[in-house]
């Protein structure tokens, strides 16, 4: 149970963490990150082309401008593309565009300046280039004398020297032959050497520009550095957006193998538990059956206890009959042989025969009421239909069969049943006369120690459909604990081996068939059971209160 | 069977009416003096009252049973040789009852030859004495 919350637990983590890294790996607009590469590209190019056009500017036939011109305008329209993409980048990207953009501001100022000064130059250079290759033969054009033409074309030479290659001794050469041609007041020479001041001054100026615009291109610079902070940032974001995908990815495949473990250990669980209900089932049937064959056990048990307390019974009763059979045997003994003695005697004594011989019949009746009451024990009562059976007979013949003890024991049988006289109850005779003496066992055995033994047989008119048969002895009564225990089965008070405790549970079945009922009369002062049974047995009538 | 030079007093004791009559009619043809009891209580009175020479008696009786009665007369009047009457389920065997001072014990049915065996046996027993 506890592994199913850890699992529990470490999905929702997982998943949690899936989530988070999913929306930490998205990185920026790539198409922002390409539209912003691009220009810093196009404008590397821009800058490599104007520092180009810069220095091919200088070269001395050259004066074009476009090229510097479309290039300054493209360069200044990247600029604005690149301030509109201010959005994405962070604040220090923009930062640098920013100063970016106000340096591109300045170059355009300095191109314009070295545009102009390099067409003034350029300017003097072509004046004293195209007058000092003119022809001698104009020189008297100029009015000038030909020293002056040789010292024009001699300033041009060191002029020109001085534009190539700035040193400190061209600079020399040039600053000695200004001085030489000083000497020349003329317009010619003015000119000359007005322009050739021209190029002296702006040549270094000129210089500077191609400095700040071309070597020292702080533009380019603070590009690069544009360029790198990007970059730089970009990796970083890149690879941290990176190791958010790789921990994404790792996160996500935790996930599904929490989702597969789980649905792996469902089937598992689901597995065990229907092997759990087999083996239940299994277990059930066997504990089953066990307690079937228990069961089975215990009701042969029963039956074989039932059976040998009906051999006991039986053997009781054997003894019991043989018992009572005795006496009379012993006087149709006696008698018989003094019927004998009699009879060889002269004269015959016909008053002692006689006697002799009414003794023996009155002797064999007592016997044959014995074996009277032996019939309701001969045959099985529970298969036989009801029938109408006089009431006093069935009391009398079964109180004959054990009067004989009874009387031997001095227990007193008080037995009334004058009020029976002219009653027929509904029943199985055989099935009541064993309930009657199953009573007058009970009692006989219950007083046997006690002072005063009687039983007392009473009969009685219960009400209009009952009769009620009680059995009373001296006792005096028995224990509220225990009635209702007694007429189960097993339950007895006799010491062990003198009594069964079926007695009263076949006694209660039995009149339980005859929808009877059998009670304790509590408000007796003595020990009294009550039979109370209907006079008419049929389906719809009611059981007996 | 020869007529005793004097005449016997016998107890008999049963409480079985039929059997006892037989017996008592036994006996008085043989001129005895017939006490009868129905008891062992009774028997023991007439024991105490009357001069018994022989007691007969059974031994399942209500109110004093033979057994104790046998016992009793022992204590009481020993010179009285008391016959046992048993059944076979009535608890006393022979040696029993020999060892309580029976004279003898016969089981029922009773063999009546036995008896008057018995009986002369007994009045020997009392001429001697």
């Amino acid at each position: 149970m506890k592994r199913y919350i850890y699992l529990c637990v470490i999905s929702f983590i997982t998943f949690g963490a899936v989530a988070y890294f999913y929306f930490l790996s998205k990185s920026g607009s790539t198409e922002e990150h390409y539209k912003f590469t691009n220009t810093i590209k196009a404008l590397k190019q821009y800058e490599t082309n104007i520092e180009k056009d810069i220095l091919n500017s200088r070269s001395f036939l050259s004066t074009n401008y476009d090229t510097v011109v479309t290039d300054t305008e493209a360069i200044v329209e990247h600029c604005h593309s690149l301030l509109q993409q201010k959005n994405f980048l962070s604040t220090d990207v923009v930062r640098i565009a920013n100063q970016y953009c106000a340096l591109v501001d300045n170059k355009i100022d300095d191109i314009e300046r070295f545009k102009s000064k390099n067409a003034i130059l350029k300017n003097s250079l072509f004046y004293m280039q195209k007058v000092a290759t003119e022809s001698p033969l104009n020189a008297a054009n100029f009015k000038i004398s030909g020293n002056e033409y040789i010292m024009s074309r001699q300033l041009l030479r060191v002029a020109l020297a001085y534009y190539m290659l700035p040193t400190k001794e061209s600079l020399e050469a040039f600053n000695a032959v200004m001085k030489m041609t000083a000497v020349f007041k003329g317009d010619f020479m003015v000119s000359m050497r007005l322009h050739a001041n021209n190029i002296l001054m702006n040549k270094s100026i000129l210089d500077e520009y191609v400095k700040s615009l071309v070597t020292e291109n702080k533009s380019r610079i603070t590009l690069d550095e544009l360029s790198e902070t990007y970059t730089h940032e970009y990796k970083k974001a890149e690879s941290s957006a990176s190791i958010y995908r790789n921990l994404l990815f790792f996160s996500s495949i935790g996930l599904l193998v929490c989702i597969i473990y789980s649905v792996f250990a469902l089937w598992q669980a689901g597995l065990k538990l229907k092997d759990a209900n087999e083996n239940l089932e299994f277990r059930v049937q066997q504990r089953t059956k066990e307690l079937k064959e228990s069961q089975d056990i215990i009701v042969m048990q029963q039956q074989s206890l039932i059976s040998s307390a009906k051999m006991s019974a039986l053997g009781e009763m054997a003894g019991g009959v043989a018992h009572e059979i005795n006496n009379p045997l012993a006087v149709i003994s006696l008698r018989a042989d003094q019927l004998r003695d009699c009879i060889e005697e002269t004269p015959i004594d016909k008053e002692m025969f006689l006697k002799a011989l009414d003794a023996i019949n009155k002797t064999t009746d007592r016997i044959a009421k014995i074996v009277t009451g032996l019939r309701f024990f001969a045959r099985d009562g529970s298969s036989m239909p009801f029938v109408q059976s006089p009431v006093a007979p069935l009391i009398e013949d079964t109180l004959s069969f054990c009067s004989e003890k009874f009387n031997k024991c001095g227990v007193t049988v008080n037995c009334d049943l004058s009020t029976a006289k002219n009653y027929s109850l509904d029943c199985r005779p055989i099935e009541i006369s064993q309930v009657i003496l199953n009573l007058l066992n009970n009692s006989f055995d219950a007083i046997q120690e006690l002072p005063e033994k009687w039983i007392k047989i009473e009969f009685e008119d219960y009400d209009s459909k009952h009769i009620a048969i009680s059995v009373t002895d001296s006792g005096k009564g028995i224990d509220t604990a225990i009635q209702e225990r007694i007429m189960q089965p097993f339950f007895t008070t006799k010491e062990l081996g003198k009594g069964t405790g079926l007695g009263l549970s076949i006694s209660t079945g039995i009149v339980q068939t005859h929808n009877g009922k059998l009670y304790i009369d509590n408000n007796c002062e003595n020990t009294r059971f009550v039979m109370l049974l209907p006079k008419v047995q049929n389906a719809e009538l009611e059981k007996a209160v | 069977m020869t007529a005793p030079l004097k005449k016997i007093n016998i107890l008999i004791v049963d409480d079985e009416t039929d059997l006892r009559e037989a017996l008592v009619f036994d006996f008085s043809r043989m001129k005895c003096t017939i006490f009868e009891a129905s008891n062992g209580q009774e028997a023991l009175e007439i024991v105490n009252n009357n001069p018994v020479d022989i007691v007969i008696s059974d031994v399942k009786m209500p109110h004093l049973t033979g057994t104790e009665l046998l016992k009793k007369i022992r204590e009481i009047k020993p010179d009285i040789p008391v016959v046992m009457l048993a059944t076979g389920f009535s608890d006393l065997t022979e040696s029993e009852a020999l060892k309580l001072g029976a004279f003898a014990l016969m089981e029922k049915p009773i063999n009546r030859k036995k008896m008057f065996q018995l009986y002369e046996q007994a009045l020997l027993l009392l001429n001697d004495s």
